[in-house]
């Protein structure tokens, strides 16, 4: 196999046995790797009755063609299992090297199946795998666990692990590798928890070959070239990092305040923007693997209360620990940002759920003493104390620690908890962005923006330019979003590279690469195959057209201000013509054609 | 009316707003006038070479509306609007 | 010329070199690898240095190592006969071993791929001026703009 290596490694937590399995041509054609292939391997092997937490649950880690390559910032992986956040479908993407070292081990995913009696990690160099003790690393830190990791099996070694979080079953806890960066969202470190699985380690000597070597190093230089000229991921993103937009989002009157309660144009929002976070506290840019945006912010808070350094914020955690809480102190919200990635947690339902219990507190549904502090919004200490009592569970954490949703709801409030499919909204009012109200109500694994990040069209008109405060032509331009965004999850890829490349170039590296002929509406194509799949399965558990809703905040409460005043998210004319484009009936449900013609 | 800048435009000017006191205009008319105090480097950034056009690299924003949605380069900017200016660069 | 200050940590060198060198990509068969350090928050490349007193040169038995007419320290593979005593002689640990052969950095015929894909420009390549002359002259920049006139 090219691209690919053709292996992965099956590992049984409960017998405590690895073993090698070849990957099927067939099945890797397609659905690529990555997101595709994972969630295949997944669908097929568990019941569908299987809770999350279950030994019977199995927690997927793929890599895709790509990965580890000369492609275009080549070093995602994915981990895939059902979310506890959300008991949908749950597919988290992570940067850093980890991918592609594990490639050069030889193998191009891991299948964990099983729980381990005791605390174990897997330790895959070179051909072989093998699960070791991890009972002295249990309770302990992101940071302490890959350093000692480090220590124990190799210098170069690339560790994915989880914190204290996830072995708590933080319901939003994610699973960490390079210690910073982060497969963060549907609390997928929860699943790793609870099979006792403490860690991954990878240290690999071998290479990875491509079909048509001149053929593919042409289309990574032409594909490197058009990321080099494009302003956003030639210049933009190095310099300032995705907290960039924090500023023009809210000059758009996109950037919700105090859980969505007051409107979306914080007129403090420059002290939480990516020019600021150069300006005081960015040591200097990073880069994931092979990758030449280098988005990366390694920060270092160098006095005062907040005093730390580590890697971050990016946009999304910014919005929901600052705006979101009324917190305006960057030094307060790095600090939460480098606790998150130390205990392996994520920042986005993080803030969103202390922004929902703020404004219970507000509402007097809270107390003090219930909380046992002063989870208020603008309480930038508060935050910096809460992040631990989450991670931890302990006291009112514990409350957290199960998210926005099941929080408001023990309250009998669930309409305060900004979320679909209990998962937190991101960074972007769906009222200012009507686009991104759809996103959010469809994305298959609930309340998310990066499924299909119609943000950059509708605020930077990238590729093309449509109007934020309209819903005509949104439902097409998603379904096109949606599928691509599925292939780029799949074949390894940063997704940050289509505003700069787009279905062409990425054809290129990925027929090259592997050698498969497939044509680029084909690919596009396995795409929306994968997004079907991953809907089946959410029908499965129960999801129907009703959840593919909003918080009744966005659909009934216009914007007080700015330029999308007096609107709300007109979520059913788009939801219409979604369905339709999609090949679904008026129930969400992929219809025999649809299917037929995906060959599912 | 008001001009924010953002992003690089910043250091470029030196500032992150200011206050101008200006009749109606367009957004045209604006850059072509900021570029004039600014200096070249910043008319290359903002205007076509001919001068006809604003730079495509530009976002502007009037009231937090995109101009490409109200009327494009003649877009008209009010003596009280709150123009946001961005170089054309993105985020996730 | 490296400036590790410019360095972003993507290894983007390891895989072109690899990959020019060996048409695989992997780092163990770069000639070049980026050594990162967590806390002091920086990443260095290390690659070759092209020694003026090559010790790998000296130490060969067989002289397989030569010097080309800019100054690259070349390995001439119809006379390697593997024996790796360069790999001990060198004190920079930039002579490695493949599996098959020994191997270094050879500025790839005079167009390095690494300087031609550096994102950043940590890595570049320049005529061979002597670098404190550059760097001096970095720093006299900074005092132009503090105390000279206005250009």
């Amino acid at each position: 196999m090219y691209g690919l290596i053709g292996k992965m490694l099956r590992v049984n937590l409960t017998e405590g046995t690895v073993a090698e399995e070849y990957l099927s041509d067939v099945l890797v054609k397609k659905y690529l790797g990555g997101r595709g292939l994972g969630t295949k391997i997944y669908v097929d092997e568990v019941d569908k009755d299987t809770d999350a937490f279950a030994p019977e649950n199995k927690l997927i880690l793929m890599t895709g063609p790509l990965t580890g390559t000369f492609a275009t910032s080549a070093g995602r992986l994915m981990w895939i299992t059902k979310a506890p956040l959300t008991g949908t479908i749950g597919c988290a993407n992570s940067g850093g090297e980890f991918g592609p070292e594990l490639k050069y081990a030889g193998f191009d995913g891991v299948i964990f199946e099983g729980k381990s009696e005791k605390p174990v990690y897997l330790y895959v160099k070179d051909g072989k795998g093998e699960l070791r003790s991890a009972e002295e690393l249990w309770g302990q830190s992101v940071f302490v666990t890959t350093d000692k990791l480090i220590e124990e099996t190799d210098p170069d070694a690339r560790v994915c692990c989880i914190g204290p979080a996830g072995e708590n079953k933080v319901l939003f806890a994610g699973i960490m590798n390079e210690k910073n960066r982060a497969a963060g969202r549907g609390g997928l470190g929860a699943v790793m928890g609870s099979k006792n699985l403490k860690a991954v380690v990878a240290r690999g000597t071998g290479s990875i070959k491509v079909a048509d070597k001149e053929g593919f190093l042409a289309a990574c230089i032409d594909a490197r070239k058009k990321l080099k000229e494009n302003p956003v991921t030639g210049a933009g993103l190095g310099a300032y990092g995705t907290e960039i937009l924090v500023n023009i989002i809210n000059a758009s009157g996109g950037l919700p305040k105090h859980n969505w309660r007051d409107g979306a144009v914080d007129p403090d929002a420059d002290q939480i923007s990516g020019e600021t976070l150069v300006e005081k506290y960015l040591v200097r840019n990073k880069g994931c693997f092979g990758c030449s945006m280098a988005c990366g912010r390694v920060t270092k808070i160098k006095d005062g209360p907040y005093k730390s350094a580590g890697e971050g914020p990016e946009y999304e955690a910014a919005w929901a620990l600052g705006s979101s809480c009324g917190i305006h102190d960057l030094a307060a919200i790095c600090r939460v940002n480098f606790l998150c990635n130390e205990y392996g947690m994520d920042p986005i339902t993080l803030g969103s759920t202390f922004a929902c219990a703020m404004e219970m507190f507000d509402k007097g549904l809270l107390t003090k003493e219930e909380m046992g502090g002063n989870l208020a919004f603008g309480n930038a200490d508060a935050i910096v104390e809460f992040a631990t009592k989450t991670a931890l569970r302990e006291g009112f954490g514990d409350k957290l620690a199960e998210g926005s949703y099941r929080m408001a709801e023990s309250y009998g409030v669930p309409e305060l908890s900004m979320s679909v499919k209990k998962q937190e909204m991101p960074a972007y009012d769906g009222r200012s962005l009507q686009g991104m109200g759809l996103e959010y109500a469809t994305s298959n694994r609930g309340g998310c923006h990066v499924r299909g990040y119609l943000t950059s069209p509708e605020i930077l008109g990238i590729p093309m330019k449509l109007d934020p405060l309209v819903t005509d032509g949104k439902a097409e331009m998603l379904k096109i979003f949606q599928d691509l965004t599925a292939v780029v999850d799949s074949v390894g890829i940063c997704l940050f590279t289509t505003f700069g490349i787009g279905l062409a170039e990425i054809g290129n590296m990925v027929r090259t690469a592997t050698g498969w002929d497939m044509t680029d509406e084909e690919l596009l194509a396995t795409g929306d195959r994968i997004w079907n799949m991953e809907k089946l399965y959410n029908l499965s558990q129960g999801f129907t057209r009703a959840d593919d809703n909003l918080p009744p905040r966005l659909l009934t409460e216009p914007l007080p201000e700015g330029p999308a005043k007096g609107k709300v998210c007109e979520l059913d004319v788009m939801l219409e013509e979604y369905y339709r484009l999609r090949g679904w009936n008026e129930k969400s449900i992929p219809t025999k054609e649809k299917l037929s013609e995906l060959g599912l | 009316m008001i001009v924010r800048y953002f992003a690089y435009y910043r250091n470029d000017t030196g500032l992150k707003e200011e206050k101008l006191l200006l009749e109606p205009l367009t957004a045209l008319e604006l850059l072509g006038k900021l570029s004039e105090r600014y200096g070249e480097t910043m008319r290359k950034q903002w205007l076509s070479p001919d001068g006809k056009d604003i730079h495509p690299d530009v976002i502007f924003l009037i009231d937090g509306r995109n101009i490409d949605f109200v009327d494009g380069k003649n877009s008209l900017v009010q003596k009280d609007a709150v123009v946001s200016l961005f170089p054309r660069i993105a985020g996730g | 010329m490296l400036k590790p200050e410019k360095c972003i940590s993507c290894r983007t060198c390891e895989l072109i070199c690899s990959f020019t060198r060996a048409e695989e990509f992997s780092p163990q068969l770069s000639a070049v690898s980026v050594i990162h350090y967590d806390k002091a928050m920086i990443s260095v490349p290390i690659m070759c240095t092209q020694c003026e007193d090559a010790p790998c040169m000296r130490v060969c038995p067989v002289q397989a190592i030569y010097e080309n007419e800019d100054g690259t320290k070349i390995i001439d593979y119809k006379k390697c006969i593997g024996c790796k005593m360069c790999i001990s002689a060198c004190p920079l640990g930039n002579m490695a071993f493949d599996g098959k052969a020994v191997f270094k950095c050879d500025l790839c015929g005079g167009d390095p791929q690494c300087a031609r894909f550096c994102p950043s420009g940590a890595i570049e390549y320049k005529e061979a001026n002597p670098s404190s002359l550059v760097k001096r002259k970095d720093l006299a920049e900074k005092f132009k703009e503090v105390f000279g006139e206005e250009v």
